[in-house]
C-alpha cells in the first residue's frame, strides 16, 4: 500500500537570466541588472557564430612557460616533428631529407610517453614507431613523407582524437605503403640477438 | 597604493564549467541514458529537476545540468589546482557529448567564484576602493556612492576571452522550511557581507571535440586564473 504523499516543496535555486557571454552558474543572481534584450530575440555576438574558424590549438592550451601539462609538452614535440618533416620535404637531396626524417623519428619515443592523452593519439604514435622500425633504415618515399607529415599535423590540431579516427589516420599511412604492425616476435628476438653479439 | 590582497585571501566559493553547443536535440531522447551512465561514476546521483529544456542532477560532488544548448557542472568542493573538479567534468562531459553526439562546442567557459568576508559593508566597499582598479577619482557619481561598488573587466579577442568582476555585496542565503517541518528543521537565514571575486575564462572561437580535454584544460586554466588575478589585485604588475 502506498503512503500518503507529503508535498515538501523543493528549494528553488535562483535561475538568473544568463547573459549570453557569461558562463552559467546556479549560485549567482544578476537579476539586479536592468534587462535590455528583447525577449525571444537572441543576438549572437560571440563564439556561436557559425562562420568562425575553430580555435587554434596553441591558443586553447596556451600556458605559461615551464608548464607541467602533458598536452602542452606533446604539442611542442609534435611541432618539432612536423617542422623536421617540412624541412625534409623541402630538402634538395634524399640524404639531407633522411637526416631530417631521422630527427623527427627521435621525437616518437617521447611522444609515446604522452599516449594517455587519447586512444587516437596512442594508436597513431605507436603505428608511426612501428612504421619506421619496419622500414629498417630505408628512407621514406616522398608520398610516405607527405602522409606522415599530414597525419602528424592532423594529430597536432586534434590531439584528443578518438580511437576510430586514429585508426583512420593509420589507414592513410598504410595506403602509402607503410607497415604499421609490430614486427614478428621472431624478428624482435633476431634483432635482440644481433644487438647482444655486437 | 595597490592592494595587498592575493587570490589566496579569498575563499573558493564555487567553480562551474560549461560547454555550449548548437544541436543538442538528443536531449529529448537520451537524458535518461545520461543519468544511467552517470550513476556508474556518481553512485549517489539524484534527479533534482527535470523538464524538456533542462534537467538538473545533484550528487555529493556537485550539480550537473543539461540543456538543449549547454551542459554544465558546478561544485563547491574545490581542490587547489582543480584536478578533482576537472576529473568530474571529464566524466560528465564525455557522457553528454557521446549521448548527444556533439562534435563542436560553440563556447567553453570556466567560472570561478571566490568570496572574502568583511564585518561591515563599508569595510568591503573600502577594500574594493583601495584596489584602485578603475582609474577614477573618488567622487560622488550618478548621485550615488563615491566609489564604484562593482568593477568588471573584460578581455577578449577572436579566440579567448575572460572577465573579472569584483563586487562589494551582501549575500543572503534563505531556506524556507515548510510549516509542518519547522519544529524539526531549523530555518536558515544567513547574511554574508564581503567581496565577491568572479572570474569567467572562456573560448570565443568554436572548439572541436577532438581538440578539448577537460582534464588538461581545466587545471591549466585554474593556474592561469590564479596568476592573472594575483597580478590584477597587485595593481597590474606581471
Amino acid at each position: 500500500m502506498s503512503e500518503t504523499a507529503i508535498n515538501i516543496p523543493k528549494v528553488q535555486r535562483h535561475a538568473p537570466p544568463q547573459s549570453p557571454d557569461e558562463t552559467g552558474t546556479p549560485t549567482t543572481n544578476r537579476s539586479e541588472s536592468t534587462p535590455s534584450a528583447v525577449r525571444g530575440i537572441v543576438v549572437e555576438t560571440h563564439g556561436a557564430t557559425a562562420i568562425a574558424p575553430v580555435i587554434e590549438i596553441d591558443r586553447l592550451y596556451e600556458a605559461p612557460p615551464g608548464t607541467s601539462s602533458q598536452i602542452v609538452r606533446a604539442l611542442e614535440l609534435l611541432k618539432q616533428a612536423i617542422d623536421f618533416l617540412a624541412e625534409a620535404q623541402k630538402s634538395n637531396t634524399p640524404m639531407e631529407a633522411d637526416r631530417f626524417v631521422q630527427r623527427a623519428q627521435l621525437t616518437l619515443p617521447k611522444l609515446f610517453a604522452y599516449r594517455s592523452i587519447g586512444d587516437g593519439f596512442g594508436v597513431i604514435i605507436n603505428s608511426l614507431h612501428f612504421a619506421f622500425t619496419n622500414l629498417r633504415g630505408t628512407p621514406l618515399t616522398p608520398d610516405q613523407l607527405n602522409a606522415v607529415w599530414r597525419v602528424l599535423r592532423e594529430l597536432r590540431a586534434r590531439p584528443v582524437l578518438p580511437l576510430e579516427q586514429g585508426i583512420q589516420r593509420v589507414e592513410e599511412l598504410e595506403e602509402c605503403g607503410l607497415e604499421v604492425d609490430p614486427p614478428d616476435l621472431g624478428d624482435l628476438l633476431e634483432d635482440a640477438e644481433s644487438a647482444s653479439n655486437e | 597604493m595597490p592592494s595587498a590582497l592575493t587570490i589566496d585571501d579569498f575563499k573558493a566559493f564555487s567553480a562551474t564549467c560549461e560547454l555550449r553547443y548548437k544541436h543538442g536535440y538528443l536531449i529529448f531522447d537520451r537524458t535518461g541514458h545520461v543519468m544511467e551512465d552517470m550513476r556508474e561514476s556518481f553512485p549517489d546521483i539524484a534527479l533534482s529537476t527535470a523538464s524538456p529544456q533542462q534537467t538538473l542532477f545533484t550528487a555529493e560532488e556537485g550539480t550537473f545540468a543539461i540543456e538543449l544548448a549547454a551542459c554544465r557542472f558546478t561544485s563547491g568542493h574545490l581542490d587547489k589546482n582543480g584536478e578533482t573538479f576537472a576529473k568530474h567534468c571529464k566524466t560528465f562531459f564525455d557522457i553528454v557529448t557521446d549521448q548527444f553526439q556533439i562534435a563542436v562546442f560553440t563556447r567553453i567557459g570556466l567560472r570561478n567564484i571566490f568570496r572574502r568576508e568583511y564585518k561591515t559593508e563599508d569595510e568591503s566597499k573600502q577594500a574594493l576602493a583601495s584596489m584602485m582598479l578603475a582609474n577614477l577619482k573618488p567622487t560622488k557619481r550618478f548621485n550615488s556612492s563615491d566609489s564604484p561598488t562593482e568593477v568588471l573587466f573584460r578581455w577578449e579577442d577572436a579566440q579567448i576571452g575572460a572577465t573579472v568582476r569584483l563586487k562589494a555585496e551582501t549575500t543572503e542565503i534563505k531556506l524556507n522550511v515548510p510549516a509542518e517541518l519547522q519544529e524539526s528543521v531549523p530555518k536558515v537565514d544567513k547574511k554574508s557581507i564581503g567581496l565577491t571575486l568572479d572570474i569567467d575564462y572562456y573560448t570565443v572561437a568554436p572548439v572541436e571535440r577532438e581538440q578539448w580535454d577537460a582534464q588538461e584544460w581545466l587545471p591549466q586554466k585554474f593556474r592561469i586564473i590564479k596568476k592573472e588575478v594575483d597580478s590584477i589585485l597587485q595593481g597590474g604588475a606581471k
